[in-house]
């Protein structure tokens, strides 16, 4: 009896479940909008305005709906790697332009130079901003859209905001040790005797603030401080940006460009001391150093939305000025790496991702979004018209794109792969290894990652 | 009889019934994973594209692999420091709290608290007690005039600030089943070997711990398993950092997998990694698996 009572219930159970599945499915079926899915890597404060620009959206196409996936920038990579993986992945997705590599070889993002190309307001975006969102790499030498797409080489994605990076420094601070603020260093000399002046010490010696951002305590800080001044002196991880067949890229850590460079970085740390072994502290959790005032400069972008929000009577007083040169000779001395919003090439609504995208990539849209941030934008128009553009530092940032001196970071060489270049470079920095054996680890990672393609 | 085993015949099958749905999940997220990952190993495999086989190539790579051997050693040093450290830390708290003390059971539950605790928010805690400016650690060096130290980013202190704070973790799950089998020791042996004359000393080396081996075993072939696959105090607080200093096999399986996209040379990784902590596993038993008899 028992038995059968069990049996009985079992039974109940299953019927229930399928007839949910009925009706799920008819209610499914009976939907007829499309169903695009968005992956963006923005903040709290950005993810409202963006919700915003979707219902508009939304309401200009009725038969669309739209969903966001908020991720962080530290889950991108394995989202997009097991998303592309299961088929799930979203139809657009908002990454940095240094992810093309991987999934441009594996035409993975679709190609958009098509969509573009036809549109009224390509000339409006920043042509070193597209070229970053090319792959195989353009040359630097090539100046304009029509020689830069090619039957190889072609765009993988729009660029939405750009991470330019100059010398950020506090006006304060410089007149607080007696230099004069309107001066910023234009070589690496002037730089080690203003950082040294801006340096401070404690009774114990113990570094408080430091007077240049050489942080060595991650590998993360490592490679992209080592990248910064790698740059300033006419050297690069690797010539993608040189050589037009992609067969001839190589690793260029073995030049005396790319030594001098990690001397150069190691001579801050322990022979001018201008800044602590174990890391420049926070004074706050989650407000730039530099704001705290516990570093005098640093190579960055503009912090202007965290001066608003956390120190506004920082204004005045927060400034920036070219990154100095090693090389005098040296031309893209500073990162100019945009963000972008790429179409996946398995997705099942092309057109009507592109819409989404061309939405996104509107001069109005463009500036509602980065306004929330106040980062620079990818649109010549945006940069005029903005109001928080205006604003005479954000102006000097978007010059340094038009003087050529921006370099996009490497495609060649994932974000992780970078890491590990961190890792050797930190080893050297603190005096696990010798420079000369850090970058010849270096190099030939770089070489047998290539190599293996 | 005949009732009887038509009575069990129906019970097995019930239990069966009850299983299968357990057994089929077990199969689908488990096991065949494993099988997967063994025939990836021997695949050049990036999870965008189909795998391509190539032999033993991963592992004859693998030989010749600095980063591996040197997170192979990073991980031997963790194990090899943090398993005795948290098998005599976790005794002795089982034998205080296994006495008549006051507030007893406050003290079981504090102690076992941050075994309950999700490793991300415990190791985000801890990064905060190691800032080498703001952190308390540092403060109390400084309030007593001894030098402040770069915790997670000398490369000789960083594993072993790990290594402190995992102690710290999970030195509870230790202190319970030792607990619980200290329990569960006769007390007659303890009667016995007094009016034989046995001291606390005698009764503890010659009655406590040959009892407990069946708890020794079971704490260490998991502490084992556990402490081999350590990874998420070292994504969180050191990103197997300073330079590779805290690299583990399992961080190191993580970065080729997900960011290198070499998913074929992480599965021969982990293969490796499962045959070494098999090994270890082994001896254990070996060890510790002798009966014991009163």
């Amino acid at each position: 009896m028992k038995w059968k009572k069990l049996t009985k219930h079992v039974a109940l159970s299953v019927v229930l479940c399928i007839a949910l599945m009925v009706i799920g499915g008819g209610a499914l079926l009976g939907n007829t909008k499309i169903e695009l899915k968005v992956m963006s890597v923005e903040g709290a404060d950005s993810q409202v305005v963006i919700r915003k620009v979707l219902d508009e959206f939304e309401i200009e196409n009725p038969n669309i709906n739209v969903s966001v996936d908020y991720i962080t920038w530290d889950k991108l990579g394995q989202k997009m790697l097991t998303g592309f993986a299961a088929g799930t992945i979203a139809d657009v997705i908002e990454s940095g332009a240094d992810w093309t590599g991987p999934y441009a070889r594996r035409q993975l993002w679709l190609k958009l130079e098509d969509f573009f190309m036809a549109s009224e307001e390509k000339d409006d975006f920043y042509l070193d901003a597209v070229a970053a969102c090319v792959y195989p790499v353009p040359s630097k030498e090539l100046k304009t859209l029509k020689e830069i797409f090619t039957e190889n080489r072609h765009l993988y994605s729009i660029p939405t905001w750009y991470d330019i990076r100059a010398l950020v420094y506090r006006r304060d601070i410089f007149e607080e040790v007696g230099l004069d603020p309107d001066k910023t260093p234009t070589n690496w000399e002037e730089l080690k005797d203003f950082a040294m002046k801006l340096t401070v010490t404690d009774e114990q010696g113990k570094i408080t603030r430091a007077g240049f951002d050489a942080d060595v305590s991650r590998n993360i800080f490592a490679y992209q401080r080592y990248q910064d001044f790698l740059w300033q002196n006419g050297g690069d991880w690797l010539n993608e940006r040189e050589v037009t067949d992609p067969k001839d890229i190589k690793g260029t850590l073995d030049t005396p460009e790319a030594r001098e460079a990690l001397q150069f970085y190691y001579d801050l740390v322990y022979k001018y001391k201008v800044v602590p072994t174990g890391g420049i502290p926070e004074i706050i959790a989650g407000v730039p150093i530099l704001l705290g005032g516990t570093v005098a400069m640093e190579i960055a972008t503009y912090p202007l939305y965290a001066i608003k929000k956390y120190t506004p009577e920082l204004l005045g007083e927060v400034d920036l000025g070219l990154p100095p040169r090693g090389n005098p000779e040296a031309t893209a001395i500073t990162s100019a790496c945009p963000n972008c919003w790429a179409i996946s090439a398995i997705s099942k609504h092309i057109p009507e991702a592109w819409k989404l995208v061309a939405f996104f990539a509107s001069s109005e849209n463009m500036e509602r979004m980065d306004s929330v941030i106040s980062i620079s934008p990818c649109r010549k128009s945006v940069t005029e018209n903005a109001e928080y553009m205006q604003n005479p530092q954000m102006q000097m940032l978007m010059q340094i794109p038009g003087m050529g001196i921006g370099n996009p970071w490497p495609r060649e060489l994932s974000y992780g792969q970078l890491q590990d270049m961190g890792q050797h470079i930190q080893a050297a920095l603190l005096n696990q290894i010798s420079i000369d054996e850090a970058l010849e680890k270096c190099n030939k990672h770089i070489n047998d990652i290539l190599a293996e393609r | 009889m005949g009732k009887m085993s038509t009575l069990l015949r129906k019970q097995e099958q019930t239990a069966w019934i009850f299983l299968l749905p357990e057994l089929l999940l077990l199969a689908i997220f488990v096991i065949l994973p494993v099988f997967m990952s063994l025939q990836y190993g021997f695949t050049k495999y990036d999870v965008l594209s189909p795998a391509r086989w190539i032999g033993i190539r991963n592992y004859v790579k693998l030989l010749h692999d600095d980063l591996f051997w040197k997170s192979l050693r990073n991980t031997l040093y963790f194990s090899g420091v943090t398993i005795p450290i948290e098998l005599a830390i976790g005794l002795i708290l089982a034998l205080l709290l296994n006495t008549k003390i006051f507030l007893r059971g406050f003290f079981r539950s504090a102690y076992f608290l941050p075994v309950v605790t999700p490793i991300i928010a415990t190791a985000m805690v801890w990064n905060f007690l190691y800032n080498p400016s703001a952190g308390i650690f540092n403060y109390f060096l400084s309030s007593l005039r001894l030098p402040t130290q770069n915790w997670l980013t000398d490369p000789k202190l960083a594993m072993p600030s790990v290594m402190a704070m995992s102690i710290w973790h999970e030195v509870g799950f230790e202190m319970i089943v030792f607990l619980a089998a200290l329990q569960g020791i006769p007390s007659h042996l303890y009667e016995a070997a007094k009016l034989d004359g046995a001291g606390k000393w005698r009764c503890f080396w010659y009655i406590t711990i040959p009892c407990l081996k069946p708890a020794f075993l079971f704490v260490s072939v998991v502490l084992t398993i556990y402490s081999f696959q350590i990874f998420g105090q070292i994504y969180v607080m050191t990103a197997g950092g300073p330079a590779n200093a805290t690299t583990t096999v399992v961080y190191n399986i993580y970065m080729k997998a997900f960011q290198y996209l070499k998913m074929g040379y992480a599965a021969s990784m982990a293969l490796v990694l499962f045959v070494v902590i098999f090994m270890i596993s082994f001896m254990n038993i070996k060890f510790f698996g002798q009966e014991v008899g009163y």
